[in-house]
């Protein structure tokens, strides 16, 4: 364990005097501040029957899709570039050990980024009116709810991002991979989703609700806990993570 | 294999999908030796040593490092393995002292000598004074090996293998590894891989030479030298009467005999098993009419037997595959 420790550390200072990290904050602040202004005065326009949360919420794919990739393509494809991964399994450590350390570096920078992304709702905190508030946050849930769908979510997101960088040693590729998996995830999803409605297929029905990522979001945000997706997520997640486990192993062999 | 072997290697084999890298390669290390692999490019040495290190496993055979066996337990036994990789490569982000801790820490090092030990591999490798807070990005090519040698002997693992750890260095440089090298010998076994080869005729003790993953000879210099010459051949530089010399070595087959060109003395190159040796050592000694200023067995440089042998090694393939 604590040569663990000592790898997330490595991993978060690694991450930390990166200027690259600083570069996908700033982009991740943009799309942020860009989406909350957009949805602001569109709320403020046009009455809206969900609160401003909920739909702030409903567009995290988009620095989703931006963040994860930037993210997670230096983990591995960095380290097989310039050697020192072979360096680093010199000393008894484990695989699964320095996966989960980039794992929890790289998810732990995800869920910071995006807890710093609420101060945009300051905007329409205390000082606003009190009817914009209400109208904003209807319920606590729909905060935590949505806030902890994105942790649930982005573990699986982030796995994604470390087993695309396991695979190859140009972070570029990485990057473009899990940007269209992600994207993928989200597109298809709503599109099977969409079409079990309108086919009326058992078979898409069935999964409808793992595929859809948007309505298991409404249902987070309007305090519908589902422990089904929580398992889905998780059990997807640590399989990810052990496919880039072996994936590791066979790079050296 | 030997009580006094640390690392034995038995019917190793790796292959990269079709193609052999090591072909049940078999040899040991003593403890405390300082050991030369040599081999040309591409004949398997980083693959041995890779292997050693616990980095990558073997196809088949087995490797055993202070009694365990890589092949069960490949934890226990990289504990006792230190590794410096061929171009040591390094995080260009950290400064050296932050990246010895690091090292140090993941070795498994208590945390509370994990600042001692940096210390005293920095002042080891003339890091402490000049580099110990350069970010590594900054450090010319002999600092970046320096640090990589440092790690190296971080900790107190029994084994230190270092691939082309004087590559890229200036003399100087060179020295300066010799130097460490020498402070640890006896302590530590050494094993070095470099194609410098007459530094690795002054560090080590035995040599180990590789050709298409194949051990194609083992043993110390003297050693290799009789294997590659075949017999005993050994050079005196004796002061006297030609007569008298040539009666004394009348016993063994003399090879050359010819007068120094700077001096009265004669220069004798011959051919004796090792008890005719010692027999015309005694005789030679003991007459008053001679004066032995120098004698000795004729050693081939490691050049001479790393050619020769890898040289033998083609040909035989040649004959085995027409």
């Amino acid at each position: 364990m604590k040569k663990f420790y000592a790898l997330l550390k490595y991993e978060i200072y690694k991450l930390m005097v990166s200027p690259a990290t600083y570069v996908v904050a700033s982009i991740f602040t943009l799309s942020i501040g860009g989406i909350f202004i957009f949805l602001l005065y569109d709320y403020i326009k046009f009455a809206q029957d969900v609160p401003l949360v909920q739909m702030f919420f409903r567009c995290f794919w988009l620095p989703t899709c931006m963040v994860v990739p930037l993210l997670s393509m230096r983990s591995f494809s960095e380290e097989y570039k310039c050697g020192t991964f072979q360096n680093l399994f010199s000393i008894p450590i484990t695989y699964t050990e320095v996966v989960l350390a980039k794992f929890f570096a790289i998810y732990g920078m995800f869920i910071f980024l995006w807890l710093c992304s609420l101060s945009v709702f300051l905007a329409v905190g205390p000082k606003s009116e009190s009817i914009v508030r209400e109208l904003a946050f209807a319920s606590p849930f729909n905060v935590g709810g949505g806030l902890l769908f994105i942790a649930i979510t982005g573990l699986l997101f982030t796995a994604i991002g470390i087993f695309t960088s396991s695979l190859t040693e140009n972070q570029i590729v990485s990057c473009m991979v899990t940007f269209f998996i992600l994207l993928t995830l989200f597109i298809g999803g709503q599109f099977f989703a969409d079409r079990s409605q309108i086919t009326n297929l058992s078979l898409y029905g069935t999964y409808q609700e793992s595929l859809n990522i948007f309505s298991q979001l409404d249902n987070f945000c309007n305090g519908v806990f589902d422990t089904r997706i929580v398992v889905f997520y998780l059990s997807t997640c640590m399989l990810t993570l052990c496919f880039s486990t072996v994936v590791v192993q066979k790079r050296l062999n | 294999m030997t009580k006094g072997d640390v690392v034995v290697v038995s019917e190793l084999t790796k292959k990269y999908c079709r193609q052999v890298a090591l072909n049940a390669v078999s040899f040991s290390i003593e403890r405390g030796s300082v050991v030369g692999l040599i081999g040309p490019n591409g004949a398997g040495k980083s693959s041995i040593l890779k292997i050693l290190a616990g980095i990558i496993t073997g196809t088949s055979g087995d490797v055993i490092i202070s009694g365990c066996s890589v092949a069960e337990n490949v934890m226990r036994a990289k504990q006792h393995v230190s590794f410096m990789p061929e171009n040591n490569p390094l995080p260009d982000h950290l400064r050296v002292g932050e990246y010895l801790r690091f090292r140090a820490e993941l070795k498994g090092i208590p945390t509370k000598k994990i600042r001692q030990n940096a210390e005293k591999v920095m002042r080891q490798c003339d890091l402490y004074y000049e580099a110990r807070y350069r970010m590594i990005k900054t450090l010319s090519k002999g600092y970046r090996q320096r640090v990589g040698i440092a790690d190296a002997m971080l900790g107190n693992s029994e084994i230190v293998i270092l691939d082309e750890p004087t590559i890229g260095l200036d003399p100087h440089q060179i020295i300066g590894v010799r130097k460490i090298i020498d402070a640890n010998r006896g302590s530590r076994t050494i094993l070095l891989s470099s194609h410098i080869l007459s530094e690795l005729e002054t560090v080590c003790d035995n040599f180990i030479i590789i050709n298409r993953g194949r051990i194609v000879a083992t043993g110390s210099l003297g050693e290799l030298s009789n294997n590659v010459q075949g017999k005993n051949i050994f050079c005196a530089r004796i002061g006297g009467d030609e007569q008298t010399i040539r009666e004394n070595f009348q016993g063994v087959q003399v090879i050359e005999f010819k007068r120094s060109s700077c001096n009265e003395d004669h220069m004798i190159k011959f051919e004796a098993a090792e008890e005719a040796y010692r027999l015309l050592l005694l005789k030679i000694s003991s007459n008053r009419e001679l004066s032995v200023r120098k004698i000795g067995p004729v050693e081939c440089s490691l050049e001479e037997i790393f050619l020769n042998s890898t040289r033998r090694c083609r040909d035989q393939d040649n004959v085995d595959d027409p």
